[in-house]
């Protein structure tokens, strides 16, 4: 059975490939699998750190804003809708997809393909920052189904995943009819949605006990917060406290992070 | 940046990077707990160390265990089990007690920072 991870980097204003070079340099060193990078340009590796190069064409175009901080934001493209191929694209019988920005510090999530599981994802997150309260980061709407984060998760090439993943691109194709449904407000396409709209309809109906979460908690930051320092196990940040307006020093050691703010993360490691 | 970062060591509360570190710290020490068993994962907590040893003193050699997500596991040698959840439970309060008391005993924000 092969294993390995997977990463959507899609350019766009902001060099996604970039920081899937750091992160992969990360995987190598506490994951030690071989990783393929997804990307929609001529990339060439030149440190020779993927296993595959699969560049795709995704025409479909969206725009977000996204902070560098609080006081910067810029509205740039996102490109987002590949990440429901995983299933297709993985050259693996067992894949983990990252995101880019999920920055790995320990060997944690090898324990993935150790489970025996065919599908796990994270159930819990915890925010670095003790002052927020985000509720969109628990269900979908104040009223709705669980959200889970796309970011992480794993799969087996099984037939049941293969109808998950239909499912999910059934929800992208039928996205206004699933905002309605259950009333996201956000218009714009997010992965997090469809997966846990997806989960909600194939899991929770027919197939609970197939289901199962990575083991502990994912961790975040987001963009507002800033990431000062960076080595192979330890990270430093400042958390954007907006009750005061102020920056609140934070540090983690030998955990995984999902580092929202990216641009903070290409400061610190190419300045 | 480097004044962005200056400003924030200089204004933050002593007690708040305190506490935030303190609630990162425990939520490090819940993973670190965790243990994986063939294909099944067990959190090392003191009430299953305390079944398992109920189980041991029975001389009952293997049993079929819930892990953490329900899943039935077979432990085929109790004794084994016990004493590796025993080990990783033992290294993680260990750690867990002198991190902890790295960062009460600092007494500025940079120590804080510092000894994580």
């Amino acid at each position: 059975m092969s294993k390995g991870i997977l990463l959507f980097a899609l350019n766009t204003e902001l060099r996604y490939t970039d920081l899937a070079e750091i992160s992969a340099k990360r995987i190598k060193k506490h994951l030690d699998l071989p990783v393929t990078i997804v990307v929609n340009d001529l990339y060439e590796d030149t440190y020779g750190l993927f296993d595959k190069v699969l560049r795709i064409n995704d025409t479909q175009i969206q725009h977000r804003v996204i902070n560098d901080g609080a006081d910067s934001s810029t509205k740039i493209k996102w490109l987002n809708f590949t990440r429901c191929n995983a299933y297709d694209l993985s050259p693996y019988d067992e894949t983990l997809v990252l995101d880019v920005d999920y920055l790995i510090s320990s060997s944690h999530l090898s324990i993935c393909f150790e489970l025996d599981k065919d599908f796990l994802i994270f159930k819990d997150s915890v925010d670095l920052s003790n002052l927020r309260n985000l509720i969109e980061f628990k269900t979908i709407n104040p009223f709705s189904i669980k959200f889970y984060w796309a970011t992480v998760f794993y799969f087996k090439k099984t037939r049941l995943n293969q109808i998950l993943f239909s499912l999910i691109n059934y929800v992208k194709d039928n996205w206004s009819y699933y905002c309605n449904l259950y009333y996201i407000k956000e218009l714009k396409f997010r992965n997090d949605f469809a997966f846990s709209i997806a989960i909600h309809l194939l899991f929770n109906s027919v197939a609970s006990e197939k289901f199962n979460y990575i083991p502990g908690k994912k961790f975040f930051t987001i963009d507002k917060d800033y990431l000062i320092k960076l080595n192979e196990t330890k990270m430093e940040f400042l958390i954007s406290n907006e009750v005061n307006n102020s920056l609140q020093p934070t540090a983690v050691s030998n955990l995984d992070v999902h580092v929202m703010n990216k641009y903070s993360i290409m400061r610190v490691c190419y300045e | 940046m480097e004044a962005k970062i200056e400003k924030a060591f200089e204004i933050a509360s002593l007690m708040a990077t305190l506490n935030s570190q303190k609630r990162l710290l425990e939520e490090e020490f819940e993973q670190t707990l965790l243990y994986y068993y063939s294909g099944g994962v067990f959190k090392a907590t003191e009430h299953r160390l305390a079944f398992l040893n109920a189980i041991k003193s029975k001389e009952i050699e293997s049993i079929v265990l819930l892990d953490d997500n329900n899943t039935p596991i077979l432990v085929e040698n109790i004794d084994n089990f016990f004493n590796d959840l025993l080990s990783h439970y033992i290294e993680a309060t260990n750690r867990y007690y002198y991190q902890h008391k790295k960062i009460t005993s600092s007494k500025t924000i940079e120590s804080i920072i510092e000894n994580v």
